[in-house]
């Protein structure tokens, strides 16, 4: 049996669905996060597996016992918020210290449990400042660390990166996952940012209006999206009607595919790629420079083909220029109906 | 333009300042004078109204009685409405606007009319307490009603209450330990806020005391009411002390409320 498994989590307010008939399970250690955009019930759902929020329907397994009616203080969670939810009239030791203070253990393990988990978050010399001396990178530290210094059975971490600047949130992304693998921690991590959830998790759970949609590893949602909504949420792809999917593609039926701008190539395939035999003939409308890549907009018929090429000044097309497409073959997705 | 905007800000904080203690000064020199009748200024300075008044057992016991009402009936009041805040924040926020609505009541309503309630309420009955301190206990617990729950609930407004109490609950506290070592800790600048406001309005409260309890429990209000007739000299001090007095405690709160 599975370390979690939910089955069939049923959870609205005032008669609005906010998810239906969920299920899941998860492995003894892995990290696995909730993806999906703000409103689809990730958070809802977190809060409802951590006892925070009543459920209507479904169960809830942990370690082979149920917790569904357990109060959320006797179900062996840990849990990083968003807006960081420390206490504000404790240090940052004292708030570490808070779940072992209260599960009643002596005060030399308490010191001793707190100091070590201090070192794991890099908050050395930080520790007796109150939480509004600390900066918010070193907040979401300290919230880490009263999380993890109880031995949760799981941890949920709900977005909790969200609020910080782009620097520290790589920085925090990084420790934590160090920290989720090197102490065997079984995570659910809920964010909208495909970014993180590709490199955070073991396996991602796409999200959209309550329910599961796609489920993988990150390479396996990114490169096979399922349905539109998937592969629009997953990365920039390229969703093509069903008339074109039919055309160019060789697909049966009225089924729209979807292609990836990277996996697109101007002009000529690229070394290696084995392309479609047909090609999309389009004009370029609108380039812009991403750094490292160089985005084309093709006009082609109806369609709008963005198109991914790496920035190098040897490879460069104008706006205005008519340009023949060719499709990687192993890239087309087809989409569900 | 700069320089002229700054000088017509100091003209109005100026115009302002001299409006609110304008009658203070004056009752301050009208306490520290011999006389002051036909003169622009007093003739003399003294302390005599100031040492009459203290050296007076009958003011110091109205003074003390004047506290014990005001600290019971602030205190069952901060004791009664700060769990029942909570639990309207925390789990029945669909109770806000009844409890909007509730805290105005006893501004709606006039003193004298209410007074005349609460005598009949007290009167027999259940709990015959009229002309006792405990009706004013009970009353000054009505009056200071809207002045707690206001200042209480931004102070819950304020403080991430739901997240508090969750994260306290999934690190194994109960609801009750959460409030009490998480929330309640949080609570002390909206506390001190609602205490010194609602005192400094309780010690100078007479329409209540005279009508429920009048002579049979004198308070300090009262005791000015039964002395105004010694010497105005006299009552200024008196109004001068409680002034004083209420400055203080504000001090010691900004002090209290500043502290970490």
């Amino acid at each position: 049996m599975s370390y979690v498994v939910v089955s069939n989590l049923t959870k609205s307010f005032d008669k609005t669905p906010v998810f239906a008939n969920i299920n899941f399970t998860i492995e003894k250690g892995e990290f696995i996060t909730l993806l999906g955009p703000s409103g689809c019930g990730k958070s809802t759902l977190l809060r409802c597996i951590a006892g925070l929020n009543s459920v209507d329907d479904g169960r809830i397994m942990v370690e082979g016992q149920e917790i569904t009616d357990l109060p959320p203080q006797k179900r062996g969670i840990g849990m990083v918020f968003q807006a960081y939810a420390l206490f504000p009239n404790m240090t940052a030791r004292e708030n570490i210290a808070f779940g072992l203070k209260i599960k009643g253990e002596d005060k030399d393990t308490i010191a001793r449990k707190v100091k070590e988990v201090i070192e794991i978050v890099e908050l050395q010399g930080r520790e007796d400042h109150l939480i509004d001396e600390l900066s918010g990178g070193q907040r979401q530290r300290v919230a880490l660390a009263r999380a993890l210094v109880t031995r949760p059975r799981i941890l949920f971490l709900d977005e909790p990166l969200s609020a910080l600047d782009a620097k520290i949130r790589k920085r925090l992304r990084y420790l934590i996952r160090q920290i989720q693998k090197e102490m065997g921690l079984t995570t659910i991590f809920v964010t909208h940012d495909q970014e993180e959830a590709m490199v955070m998790s073991d396996r991602i759970f796409l999200m959209n209006k309550g329910a599961i949609v796609q489920s993988g590893t990150p390479d396996e949602v990114y490169t096979h999206p399922q349905s539109e909504f998937a592969a629009g949420f997953m990365g920039n792809y390229n969703i093509i009607d069903e008339a074109a999917s039919r055309e160019y593609f060789g697909l049966s039926g009225t089924v729209k595919s979807a292609v990836r701008p990277e996996a697109i190539f101007i002009n000529h395939p690229a070394a290696g790629v084995d392309c479609v035999d047909k090609t999309m003939e389009g004009v370029i409308t609108f380039k812009q420079l991403l750094g490292n890549v160089m985005r084309y907009a093709v006009k082609t018929g109806d369609q709008d083909i963005s198109v991914d090429v790496l920035n190098s000044h040897a490879e460069q097309y104008a706006e205005g220029q008519q340009v023949k497409l060719y499709f990687s073959a192993d890239e087309i997705n087809e989409l569900r109906a | 333009m700069q320089g002229n905007n700054k000088l017509f800000h100091r003209l109005v904080i100026a115009v302002i300042v001299f409006v609110m203690l304008t009658p203070v000064l004056a009752t301050l020199l009208y306490s520290l004078s011999t006389r002051w009748g036909a003169t622009v200024l007093p003739e003399g300075l003294t302390f005599k109204w100031y040492i009459d008044l203290l050296s007076d057992p009958r003011f110091l016991l109205s003074f003390a009685r004047s506290l014990f009402v005001c600290s019971a009936g602030l205190a069952l009041c901060i004791a009664v409405m700060i769990p029942v805040i909570f639990i309207v924040f925390y789990s029945l926020p669909g109770l806000k606007k009844l409890f909007n609505f509730i805290v105005v009541l006893p501004f709606a309503v006039p003193p004298v009319v209410s007074s005349v309630g609460l005598l009949q309420l007290y009167s027999d009955g259940f709990l015959p307490i009229s002309g006792t301190f405990w009706i004013l206990i009970f009353t000054y617990f009505t009056i200071v009603i809207p002045f707690v729950y206001r200042s209480m609930a931004n102070s819950f407004a304020a403080v991430s209450l739901h997240d508090l109490v969750d994260a306290a609950r999934l690190l194994g506290a109960s609801t009750t330990q959460a409030f009490f070592m998480c929330v309640l800790p949080n609570l002390k600048k909206g506390i001190l806020s609602a205490v010194f406001i609602s005192f400094s309005i309780l010690i100078g409260e007479f329409v209540f005391a005279n009508i429920l309890v009048g002579t049979r429990y004198e308070t300090l209000q009262i005791y000015l009411f039964n002395t105004r007739q010694i010497s105005g000299h006299f009552t200024s001090a008196l109004v001068i002390f409680y002034f004083a007095f209420i400055f203080l405690l504000t001090f010691l709160a900004s002090r209290l409320g500043n502290r970490k």
